[in-house]
């Protein structure tokens, strides 16, 4: 494991909950749930406080742009985005974003194009100043991913990245839309993963449930996200 | 060591072949092309996993060869072991490493050792999620008691448990950024 990075990753500022409160350095995150119900957003959030915690962030993006990617960040971070993140942009649309450092965003044809994705990573890893305190990753999303490569692919992609994560004592967190796609790739997906967030909406309002984090409640709970709690 | 697995050294110069011959041939079973043609030849008769790859020769160049194994889709790492330096021609260019001349015995038998260990890797990498979508294509379909009850699920979930062990094992190697991407690359031209 590289030097400089933490034991674990503060996370009780977006997921305020009395029995967690960090995830171990190294913990691959599967995120899942429908369409619209704030899979996305939860990863911002997380991802974003990577820029106020004087961590990395980087994010790979299959589905919006890097100027999506870095104003959801500086929105939520409510801060300015600094060197601090590095966006992979594998957006069809992309376009650069002004509010990255030049450098920090690189721009792909495709979400196949896997190698070039691994060699931003590797790029990445030898960029970054080693004086920040851990690496948060967000890669949105598996669901995006399956549409331009095959499951078997996909799966090994993923296997190769999660297990670099978990070397590199990363946070890493992977998007999937569990409805999008059949059971049988959302379970063969989820055996890669240490933990899950699974959200929902019910009658009551969204709901979170934290899987596979070491003593913690599995059960489903009511939940909002920090930045739609503070809007007016 | 891999006893079974195959080296091809591709050098026009008999000197410098035989004596990466001579660091070679106690672990592995060596073939010497000193020209691209011979290098040729050898590889529409022989199985070979790794081929060291000089770049410069008269006749048949090395990129020759390493665009005749890729035109080819021939199953092999290539070491590029050369005096040329690198230059951006070499973005373009499917080898696995690059090795500039002089080279050590220690970095050949190194990188030979690197290249057969990724061979393996990416193989188990294949297995393994073929055995995953097996696996959960199944419990889609049967219930406990039938899982529970069947030997070959309880074979094909015992190799699983392996192939994962060797592959979380193995996962150190993947600090390294060469091997992480090569691994990926592997992955991404894996069906091409």
């Amino acid at each position: 494991m590289p030097d400089q990075q933490p034991a674990e990753y503060d996370v009780s500022d977006v997921l305020p909950f009395e029995d967690f409160t960090t995830i171990p350095a190294g913990t691959n995150v599967l995120i899942a749930g429908p369409a619209y119900v704030g899979k996305k957003e939860l990863g911002h959030e997380l991802l974003a406080r990577a820029v106020v915690n004087d961590e990395d962030a980087v994010a790979i993006s299959t589905d919006g742009n890097a100027a999506a990617v870095s104003n959801a960040v500086q929105r939520v971070a409510e801060a300015p985005v600094d060197d601090s993140l590095f966006v992979i942009d594998c957006s069809r649309g992309a376009t650069s974003s002004d509010n990255v450092p030049a450098g920090h965003v690189t721009n792909l044809s495709s979400p196949a194009d896997m190698t070039g994705i691994g060699i931003e990573l590797a790029k990445h890893d030898r960029q970054r100043s080693g004086t920040r305190s851990g690496t948060r990753v967000l890669f949105d999303s598996i669901t995006t991913l399956l549409q331009y490569v095959d499951r078997r692919r996909a799966f090994q992609f993923v296997d190769v990245l999660t297990g670099r994560f978990t070397v590199d004592g990363y946070l890493s967190l992977f998007v999937i839309d569990d409805a999008a796609i059949d059971d049988q790739t959302v379970s063969m997906f989820a055996h890669e993963f240490d933990a899950q967030i699974k959200l929902r909406e019910s009658d009551g309002g969204r709901e979170i449930a934290l899987r596979g984090f070491p003593g913690v409640s599995t059960e489903w709970r009511s939940y909002e996200l920090p930045s739609q709690n503070s809007s007016p | 060591m891999d006893e079974n697995a195959s080296v091809l050294i591709v050098e026009d110069e008999r000197d410098v072949a035989e004596t990466f011959r001579a660091a070679l041939d106690s672990d592995y079973a060596v073939y010497v092309a000193l020209s691209g043609r011979e290098a040729i030849d050898v590889l529409e008769s022989k199985d070979v996993d790794v081929v060291l790859l000089d770049r410069w020769m008269p006749g048949l160049s090395g990129d020759d060869v390493l665009e005749w194994i890729e035109d080819r889709e021939i199953d092999c790492q290539v070491a590029m072991v050369t005096a040329v330096d690198p230059d951006f021609d070499i973005l373009t260019m499917g080898f696995d490493e690059y090795l500039l001349k002089p080279v050590s015995e220690e970095d050949l038998r190194r990188t030979v050792e690197n290249l057969l260990d990724r061979t393996d890797l990416s193989e188990k990498r294949r297995e393994y999620a073929a055995l995953r979508a097996k696996q959960t294509a199944l419990e889609a379909e049967k219930n406990d008691h039938e899982l529970a009850s069947n030997d070959q699920y309880d074979q094909l979930r015992s190799r699983i448990e392996t192939l994962e062990r060797a592959l979380d094992d193995a996962d150190q190697s993947l600090a390294d950024n060469t091997t992480f991407v090569s691994m990926i690359e592997d992955i991404d031209e894996g069906d091409k």
